[in-house]
């Protein structure tokens, strides 16, 4: 502040110059967090152009896991749910959309109808899981167990009903066809379906945006914070963790539809505790809490893991533990964490030099 | 004793007409152990009644048992002229019973004006995800945050406060709902003595126009700030009255001072 006033008195120009300078800073600033995320959907965007077919491919995968990750992140980043079994649900959707569209149609009726119920259903599966479990009083380390069985329950169903599922074969599901019922009907594959894709997540996200910032996305991060003040205050927290509970299943489940969409193929591990356990690992490496985190996450360590287990083809998992072990030991607060600190550092040096100017002049 | 008993006559008088607390051989046992012991209670609309006692006298256990975070063994509890023993804690709270814990429980990964919103906005539960945010409680937790005069940044996340920032905060956060009825646990408690006359002056105008139920070590505040005082000891009411016949109680001279 005393630099600031020795300059005035100096020359009121050069004040002049420093203010317009540190307004620019500000905008700059301001800005930094929309350039992001522009710089974010333009890169999906021309992803197309750039990257070969097949890593489009595992690319609109990603988008679709990438929901799945913000679903994850609603409970377990913003409510503090940590549930071990949430690919029951994104497993849930993929099954029913691929039951209808192997057993009833491909047209584009067929398809919204199972959007609808992979999303509808498992989220209904959710609320009814949760409700049951939280107005018991169970506590979250108990809650986190049972998801857990569930996991290994539901794939094992997966695995014995093969009349339905064709067992741990796995379903091959027929090309699915949008449109408009009864009139256009076209196969949605490739470059196409990846910008749906693109789409969808960023729908997916500002959705869940809004849904953290609304009062009733702030009750969930009351109850993360502290549970027991959050009752005391007056928020009736079985039925907050409950509902976000249900909203969250029924976005993993709608993922679940997509992927039936993008690999024509569902077999049980996709429901199971493994898949589960990715998810919180994609959430974990992205940053929890943030929703973006979740993305940057899933996408980047699946190119990871795609890229790397061709080049190793054994050792693999052992780099990616590795990786993943200093990523939490470093960066407890995940990719998203990174950029903030780049951020912070970008932003003291670009005041240091505005700082340096201001004396120069 | 007579005086005692004489004031709780005159207490039951007035009772039907606004009591606004009534406590009805209220029990709690814990195993063989009993915390609390059939203790009656009423408080009237604007009272503030102190709760005092040596420590292990069960007051805290009175007060968790008032607020629904413990069930009684025996006993009923009537708010407004409602029956509320088996009523939730968080219902109790949204009907206007207000807490402030001896401990702080704050959400210590938001900020200060977060931590007030939040308490704001607890009252009026919203279960629609989308909704937006009421501007009210943003405008009630920043007018808290004038009153409470903490040292701290509205934007400074709440678990690097000060521990007297933290007790203002914790008391905040209970006004800031506009309660009908307050507890009021210990608020002095590991204030350090600069901060204390602050945080008193800003206590009394923050309750004149609130019943309080106040536990509280500090004997002195307790005498200067209480309409009425009761004592409990061992789980029991020993004695109950304005702070002057307290002061004169022989029974509470041995039990209370004497357990000090």
């Amino acid at each position: 502040m005393g630099g600031d006033e020795s300059t005035t008195e100096r020359a009121v120009g050069a004040t002049g110059v420093a203010s317009s300078l540190s307004v620019s800073v500000a905008g700059r600033e301001l800005s930094g967090t929309t350039a992001l995320a522009a710089l974010g959907v333009g890169a999906l965007l021309f992803a197309p152009a750039i990257l070969a077919n097949y890593l489009i491919q595992i690319l609109t995968l990603s988008l679709i896991f990438a929901l799945f990750a913000i679903s994850v992140d609603l409970l377990w980043g913003y409510t503090g749910i940590l549930t071990f079994g949430h690919a029951v649900f994104l497993g849930g959707g993929a099954y029913l959309m691929g039951t209808l569209l192997e057993a009833v149609g491909t047209g584009p009726a067929i398809v919204y109808a199972g959007l609808a119920a992979g999303t509808v259903l498992p989220g209904l599966l959710g609320l009814v899981v949760a409700g049951v479990l939280f107005s018991r009083g169970i506590s979250e380390d108990y809650f986190t167990i049972i998801t857990l069985a569930l996991a290994i329950i539901a794939e094992q169903i997966a695995v014995s009903w093969s009349s339905v599922t064709n067992g741990a074969n796995g379903l091959l599901v027929p090309p699915a066809r949008v449109g408009i019922p009864g009139v256009v009907a076209t196969e949605l594959t490739g470059v196409p379906f990846y910008y749906l894709c693109v789409g969808v997540l960023l729908a997916g996200y500002l959705v869940a945006r809004r849904i953290v910032d609304s009062p009733f996305g702030r009750a969930l991060v009351a109850i993360n914070e502290n549970e027991t003040k959050a009752t005391a205050l007056g928020y009736d927290t079985e039925k907050y963790k409950t509902l976000v509970f249900g909203v969250s299943s029924g976005m993993a489940g709608f993922a679940g539809t997509l992927y039936v969409l993008s690999e024509r193929f569902i077999s049980p591990p996709l429901l199971g505790f493994v898949q589960s356990t990715d998810v919180l690992i994609w959430v974990l490496v992205g940053g929890r809490g943030t929703l973006v985190g979740g993305i940057l996450g899933t996408i980047s360590l699946r190119f990871f893991e795609n890229t790397i287990s061709g080049a190793l083809a054994f050792s693999w998992i052992l780099v990616l533990g590795i990786v993943l072990i200093l990523i939490v030991l470093l960066f407890p607060e995940g990719l998203v964490g990174v950029v903030e600190v780049a951020r912070e550092r970008l932003r003291d040096r670009r005041d240091d030099e505005a700082t340096d100017h201001s004396s120069d002049l | 004793m007579t005086t005692t008993q004489q004031t709780e006559t005159n207490a039951a008088r007035v009772e039907s007409e606004n009591t606004l607390l009534r406590i009805e051989g209220l029990t709690k046992t814990f195993g063989s152990f009993t915390a609390v012991d059939g203790v009656d209670l009423s408080v009237p609309d604007g009272e503030l009644h102190s709760i005092i006692g040596p420590n292990g006298a069960g007051k805290t256990t009175l007060f968790n048992m008032i607020a629904g975070s413990l069930r009684p063994t025996a006993g009923t509890i009537h708010f407004r002229g409602t029956d509320i023993t088996a009523v939730d804690q968080d219902e109790r709270a949204r009907r206007g019973v207000s807490r402030a814990f001896q401990i702080t429980q704050l959400f210590p990964g938001v900020t200060v004006h977060e931590n007030l919103r939040l308490a704001a906005q607890a009252d009026n539960q919203r279960f629609n995800p989308l909704a937006t945010r009421n501007p009210d409680h943003d405008e009630r937790a920043r007018g808290m945050l004038d009153d409470l005069d903490v040292d701290a940044r509205p934007d400074e996340v709440a678990a690097n406060l000060s521990h007297g920032d933290k007790k203002k905060l914790e008391i905040g956060m209970a006004l800031v709902s506009e309660p009908t009825l307050l507890l009021l646990d210990e608020p002095t408690s590991g204030v350090a003595e600069a901060e204390l006359p602050a945080l008193l002056e800003f206590l009394t105008d923050a309750v004149t126009d609130l019943t309080v139920l106040l536990i509280e070590h500090d004997v002195d505040l307790v005498l200067e700030l209480s309409d009425r005082i009761t004592v409990l000891d061992r789980g029991e009411v020993i004695a109950r009255g304005d702070p002057e016949d307290i002061v004169a109680n022989e029974r509470v001279q041995n039990a209370y001072m004497g357990g000090y």
